[in-house]
């Protein structure tokens, strides 16, 4: 490349659509980021699945630019100018693809080392070939904005970038919302494994090969003075597309037994393990974790340790009792929006999903997984669910479901009347709080014993204890 | 009438016909230039547009033959060689208001390929010719009609073509512009062949060495400025009102008597 090229370059670069792009790009992948970090907070690898996600917003964002810079020539008359000189077209084709799609990636750059801030603190795992997934998403991101230069620049129109960016979108959308092997062939994925799981290097390679090819295409298609030479790298992106296609979705995804390896904290009876890829939260989480497993103490078949369900298999989900210790172990679904935008986990306080609500989890988790056991789901008494959800609550550690928490109620005001009486969960729930501890821990010891056994019979007389 | 060259004829036309769906642009016309400035007269829809596209590359001729700069426009290969040596302003011209002048006319020395390390230098000179050293730095969008006119020159003259293709180049200019701009076209035209298509006949006069008038998509005229103007003067006494000036009259003189042929 040439001294002037780079000239050129950075004045395409510059009075383009690219700075537009990169703030466009930008400032949508640090509203989509924020809006789900959760998902993402404190782990390399699904921050690059999450901008994957976005990619279904970004995607679209770089047709239309790249198709408002192909545009421009029709847009300013130029072709009677260019039209006259030797350079062939598919230089200048080039320029726009490239300072386009360089602007694109700047902006897409600066909401990941944005969005690095929050993962590079606290990530306990950097494994994963996170960086594969990362590089497919800017070949896409190359590939769409080619697809809009050529798009731009085969079809004249004030109208034509805006509508290049929705059918992107459309088609995106239907592809992502698939689980076959279609599901492949756009920037955009629409399963997450939340950095616990990875796709093969090869296929990687194989979708990156996708995208080149489909770019390569595109600016072919648009630039040459043969658009037959668009021939070649088609019949590549076909070759390349056809493994794709008619290989699996989902499936695709493979678990990474280094993310999920257990790392834990605490004794025996009050131990608490975490995936490694989720372990930044330990801090956190093993205090709040170990406050609730130690309430077991003294509760036959009670629990003495929390597993990040992550590190699982659906086998691994039951909650029985240790062969030896007959002690249990509660299983921590924390894939969820359980964490904060910095990486902490949800405050104890707030009235949404916290660690302790998914720890509460467990107890209904023991009668739903016996009552399948046994094949009696469908036909227990509702009333027990009921029951399940006050042991549910203790073990949460919150007895006020259902009602008013004291401090959400300011001075002077008068909780709406849907929320001032407690539901009978609550009211089982509350009973149960204000039982002496050792008369609770009996209760629910005999809970775990009824539940373990879908014993409706029992269940119900519990229940009816609280009235 | 011109100087000869070592380059030869620049541009040889013969039996040009250019046609778009039901309307005949260019019939037949005929048409040799050697370096120098060549003045195209006609009345619009004449064909002077059209002839300019063809030479420019960029219109292709239904019939005939068309040689620029020694190649034969028939032939895709020599049309990159051809371009490279190409200057053309046409008569409306697009660019990109965002940029500035400086990046304009650097722009379209890269698109003629001209070398990468003199192109700085080429871009300095050819707004300089223009006038324009003092806006090199401006954006487009933020220039008078007439100062685009001369951004439109600079880019046509950058790369010192051997072909120089203006269309109207002097539509937009003060008088004192359009006076400096004819002492350029006069420099370029001592090794190169200028084409000024043009309405305004004192341009004409002043700055070109030979003058083509078309009419009906025809040549009807080829000589010098003053063989254009004699032409006028022996018009019948009736025709003599036919113009402020003698090429005006020499002008008008032809056209009628093409026309009452």
């Amino acid at each position: 490349m040439t001294m002037a090229t780079w000239r050129i370059f950075r004045t395409e670069f510059v009075r383009g659509v690219a700075p537009v792009a990169l703030v466009a790009m930008a400032g949508a992948a640090v509203v989509l980021l924020a809006a789900e970090a959760s998902a993402w907070v404190g782990r390399w690898g699904a921050l690059a699945e999450q901008i994957r996600v976005i990619l279904l917003v970004l995607a679209p964002v770089a047709v239309t630019a790249g198709a408002w810079q192909g545009g421009r020539e029709h847009r300013r008359r130029m072709p009677e100018l260019t039209g006259t000189t030797s350079r062939p077209p598919f230089h200048a084709v080039f320029m726009a693809w490239g300072s386009t799609t360089v602007g694109v990636w700047l902006g897409l750059g600066v909401a990941w080392l944005v969005a690095v801030l929050l993962v590079a603190p606290n990530a306990t795992y950097s494994g994963g070939s996170w960086w594969w997934t990362l590089v497919v998403s800017l070949l896409g991101l190359a590939a769409a904005s080619a697809i809009g230069v050529c798009v731009g620049r085969l079809v004249p129109g004030r109208l034509v970038a805006p509508i290049a960016g929705v059918l992107m979108f459309v088609v995106g959308g239907v592809a992502t919302g698939r689980s076959d092997g279609l599901s492949w062939v756009v920037p955009a994925m629409g399963y997450q494994s939340r950095g616990l799981s990875s796709l093969d290097t090869g296929f990687q390679l194989l979708q990156m090969g996708w995208f080149a090819a489909l770019a390569a295409t595109a600016l072919v298609l648009a630039g040459a003075i043969r658009t037959s030479l668009a021939v070649v790298p088609a019949v590549l992106a076909a070759v390349v597309a056809v493994p794709i296609m008619t290989g699996p979705g989902d499936e695709r995804w493979q678990p990474d037994p280094a993310a999920r390896a257990l790392v834990c904290a605490g004794e025996r009876g009050a131990e608490v393990c975490l995936t490694r890829v989720n372990a930044f939260l330990m801090d956190e989480a093993a205090p709040r974790v170990q406050a609730l497993l130690k309430r077991w103490d003294d509760v036959p078949g009670g629990f003495e340790r929390a597993v990040d369900s992550s590190a699982l298999s659906s086998d691994e989900w039951l909650i029985e009792p240790d062969g030896q210790t007959g002690r249990r172990t509660a299983v921590l679904d924390i894939t969820g929006g359980l964490m904060t935008w910095d990486g902490g986990l949800i405050p104890e306080d707030d009235p949404g999903i916290t660690i302790e609500t998914v720890f509460g989890w467990n107890l209904p988790g023991v009668l739903i997984q016996s009552c399948e056991t046994a094949g009696r789901f469908d036909d227990v008494p509702l009333e027990i669910w009921a029951v399940g959800t006050v042991a549910e609550e203790w073990a949460g550690g919150n007895p006020d479901v259902g009602t008013v928490r004291v401090s959400d109620v300011g001075p002077g005001e008068q909780p709406s009347s849907a929320e001032t009486g407690p539901g009978p969960e609550a009211s089982a729930a509350q009973h149960l709080a204000a039982l002496p501890e050792a008369e609770q821990k009996v209760w629910m010891g005999r809970y775990l014993e009824a539940a373990s056994i879908c014993d409706a019979d029992t269940l119900l007389a519990l229940g009816g204890e609280l009235q | 009438m011109t100087a000869p060259t070592t380059l030869g004829t620049h541009v040889e036309v013969r039996d040009l016909v250019v046609r778009f769906k039901n309307r005949t642009a260019l019939e037949g016309l005929d048409l040799n230039l050697d370096a120098g400035v060549h003045g195209l007269l006609g009345p619009n829809g004449a064909g002077k547009t059209t002839l300019m596209r063809v030479l420019g590359t960029i219109a292709r001729p239904t019939s005939g033959q068309v040689a620029v700069l020694g190649h034969d426009l028939g032939n895709q290969r020599a049309l990159r060689d051809v371009r490279r040596r190409l200057g053309y302003l046409p008569q409306h011209f697009g660019y990109y208001p965002r940029f500035t002048v400086r990046e304009f006319v650097e722009y379209f020395a890269w698109l003629k390929e001209m070398p990468s390390a003199s192109i700085p230098l080429a871009v300095d000179r050819a707004i300089e010719r223009v006038g324009l050293a003092d806006r090199a730095d401006d954006r487009l969008k933020r220039l008078s009609g007439g100062m685009l006119r001369r951004a439109g020159i600079a880019q046509a003259i950058v790369n010192d073509p051997d072909l120089l293709l203006l269309d109207e180049p002097t539509a937009g200019l003060d008088p004192e512009q359009r006076v400096d701009f004819r002492h350029l076209l006069r420099a370029i035209g001592v090794d190169a062949c200028v084409l000024v298509a043009t309405h305004l006949v004192e341009d004409v006069a002043v700055a070109c060495t030979e003058v083509s008038l078309v009419n009906g998509g025809r040549t009807v005229f080829r000589g010098t400025p003053d063989e254009l103007a004699a032409a006028g003067e022996h018009a019948p006494d009736g025709e003599l009102n036919s113009g402020d000036s003698p090429i005006e009259r020499g002008y008008t003189a032809v056209l009628r008597a093409d026309r009452a042929r």
